[in-house]
């Protein structure tokens, strides 16, 4: 309650401070630094398909965009997992975050 | 403020505030020690949050006098402060102010706009549990813009808070057991992992999973990830 006016916000969680963010930064950069020998086994071509796997790119949009078939981008996408043992969906977001391939 | 990090500047603030609020229980006139550091400082009441003091940066920058404020306490906050971040920082601060750690500042985010202005911009916001008379608690306060202009790693922090600011009501609409199951995504366990976990079945995994992708818009496992970072879901 803040004067009388109740914003109805009665769940607490992990919020609003700064601290938050700089331990989420924190992650990142720690994610990079253990990373950083297998990303840097990508080539420019798979570090290309990675930014937009990352940007939440169809395998067919990023097709189109690249001029290459579907099949091609399939097994780029299969490469890229192995080389960087992405175990999860997120991990590419993750990874294309940690080395500045994306913005947030 | 060139070549510091993220890290070091929070503490370097956290450092002035603490600072700060020792020279003012020490007697300091409080007009006289704001001229030491070029930023936005104000007394508040801990339990209601009011402005009580100004300095003068406050009121060149955000263009009010001490009496206008007080005068009309509502009508300077709804002109002035983000109804989310009143909302954010009426929750919190209390509570943080009442627990009373003798060294702990606390730093957020809050979105204001100084007189006259239509937009609203980020401000790095410092303040702690106060040892002052009367309750009142000292606030540090600084444009994170004016800051990130020059610096690009504080732009990564005030692009996670606008997102947060932007989608909070959405954030708000989940139901914890659904904030359960988001943190678990986002820290790289799949539908069958999870079931194990909480004790579910798969089907119920995936209808929390649909609901969760519904109320927050999530098209990809990237949209996944900013609500993760900016609402501090990610653990080490």
């Amino acid at each position: 309650m803040i004067l009388g006016l109740d914003f109805g916000m009665d769940r607490e969680y992990k919020t609003g401070p700064i601290e938050g963010y700089i331990e989420q930064i924190a992650y990142l950069n720690k994610f990079r630094e253990r990373r950083e020998r297998l990303f840097q086994t990508l080539t420019d071509r798979e570090r290309e398909i990675l930014t937009r796997i990352a940007s939440g790119l169809s395998n067919s949009e990023i097709s189109t965009s690249l001029d290459i078939s579907v099949y091609t981008v399939q097994n780029h996408r299969a490469r890229i997992r192995d080389k960087l043992r992405i175990s999860h969906q997120t991990e590419f977001v993750t990874y294309a975050l940690a080395f500045g391939l994306i913005n947030f | 403020m060139k070549h510091l990090t993220e890290k070091e500047l929070l503490e370097r603030y956290q450092f002035y505030t603490l600072q700060f609020e020792e020279r003012l229980q020490e007697g300091e006139d409080f007009e006289t020690l704001s001229k030491s550091l070029p930023c936005i400082m104000h007394l508040s009441d801990s339990e209601t949050l009011k402005i009580v003091e100004v300095n003068s940066t406050f009121t060149n920058e955000v263009g009010y006098e001490i009496e206008e404020i007080q005068a009309n306490w509502l009508q300077y906050l709804v002109n002035t402060v983000h109804p989310n971040t009143i909302a954010s920082v009426g929750s919190f601060l209390p509570k943080f102010y009442k627990k009373d750690h003798p060294s702990r500042v606390k730093a957020f985010m809050q979105y204001a706009r100084l007189k006259n202005q239509d937009e609203f911009s980020p401000f790095m916001s410092f303040t702690k549990a106060s040892r002052l008379p009367c309750g009142r608690v000292l606030w540090i306060v600084f444009s994170a813009e004016q800051i990130g202009k020059k610096r690009k790693n504080i732009e990564r922090l005030i692009k996670m808070d606008e997102f947060k600011l932007n989608h909070f009501q959405q954030f708000q609409s989940l139901t914890n057991r659904e904030i359960e199951i988001l943190q678990l995504l986002a820290n790289g366990y799949d539908n069958p992992a999870i079931a194990e976990m909480l004790f579910l079945s798969r089907m119920t995994v995936e209808t929390h999973r649909k609901n969760i992708n519904r109320k927050l818009n999530l098209k990809c496992a990237r949209d996944l990830m900013r609500y993760a970072f900016a609402f501090n879901l990610v653990e080490l």
